[in-house]
């Protein structure tokens, strides 16, 4: 976890949500709408087999309408790919950013 | 050291050349390519379409902004605890 | 059917890796080399891999569902698998979508 975050350091200025997303993001003060967006990517990384459609209506519900669903899912598979392609090849620890 | 062999900037040539140069990523301003493209060089078809794949999705136009993007890429990370 | 043991190897590494990114290792690396797979067949693997874990969780995020073709599809090789097995005497693993548990 040493490359992750520099991204979003760089893009925010703000090391306490940088920090917090590392550690635990539900101890951030977000707004509703990050915080739902923040819990979908969580699930559908660790058990993408436990989304529901119940979840997607969460999302609209915080105002996502079908094509942010769509970027925001697409986010989180690239990082699912870019975190197996980096542990898988032992890029560990590096000090290179993504991108 | 990556685990398999990579071509590094200094030996690129061809299609790898062009993606390293072609950089659009935080690591891209301080001159450097990403160790996530580097690790990819040895099939550069998939390096190109993978790298485009990644600024469209990271970079290009939506309503989730930049900031957004890049709060879910970190926390992805954090709940895969990946150690990159 | 019969996997070689390279194929074996591969199919161990991409089990590994889907269910525990963190847990990979250059042994890993190293025991797909010992298999025979070059440094770029190794890449391969790792972006195919790497890949379907993209393409589950497309799936799964926006409940994409089969089309009927496909289910049916699915299970005429299901059911053509078991005859097999059955004419074999072996058994067919209980439920083949399940993946097993990393342990």
């Amino acid at each position: 976890m040493t490359a992750h975050g520099e991204a979003l350091r760089k893009e925010s200025e703000d090391d306490e949500l940088v920090e917090g997303l590392k550690r635990d993001y539900t101890r951030l003060e977000l707004s509703p709408t990050e915080r739902a967006m923040l819990d979908y990517a969580v699930k559908l990384t660790a058990a993408p087999s436990s989304v529901s459609e119940e979840d997607i209506k969460k999302l609209r519900a915080h105002g996502f309408d079908d094509r942010d669903i769509l970027d925001i899912v697409y986010v989180i598979c690239l990082y699912n790919f870019n975190d197996r392609l980096a542990d898988a090849t032992g890029i560990s620890g590096h000090d290179f950013l993504y991108g | 050291m990556p685990y398999i062999r990579i071509i590094p900037p200094a030996d690129a040539t061809g299609k790898v050349k062009e993606v390293y140069e072609s950089g659009a990523g935080p690591s891209a301003d301080r001159g450097k390519v990403s160790m996530i493209r580097q690790v990819q060089s040895l099939n550069p078809d998939v390096l190109a379409a993978w790298r485009a794949l990644d600024v469209g999705i990271m970079r290009g136009e939506s309503r989730v902004g930049r900031r957004q993007r890049e709060m879910i890429a970190t926390l992805v990370s954090a709940t895969n605890k990946c150690s990159y | 059917m019969e996997l070689t043991k390279a194929e074996y190897a591969m199919l161990e590494y991409a089990e590994k890796l889907t269910l525990t990114p963190r847990s990979m290792t250059e042994a890993d690396v190293q025991k797909l080399r010992d298999a025979g797979w070059s440094d770029r067949d190794i890449l391969d693997i790792v972006h195919v891999c790497a890949y379907f874990n993209f393409r589950v969780r497309v799936v799964d995020g926006l409940g994409l569902e089969l089309g009927n073709w496909q289910i049916q599809r699915a299970r005429a090789g299901s059911e053509r698998a078991a005859r097999l097995a059955q004419e074999r005497g072996v058994p067919m693993p209980s439920d083949p979508w399940r993946v097993r548990q990393a342990g």
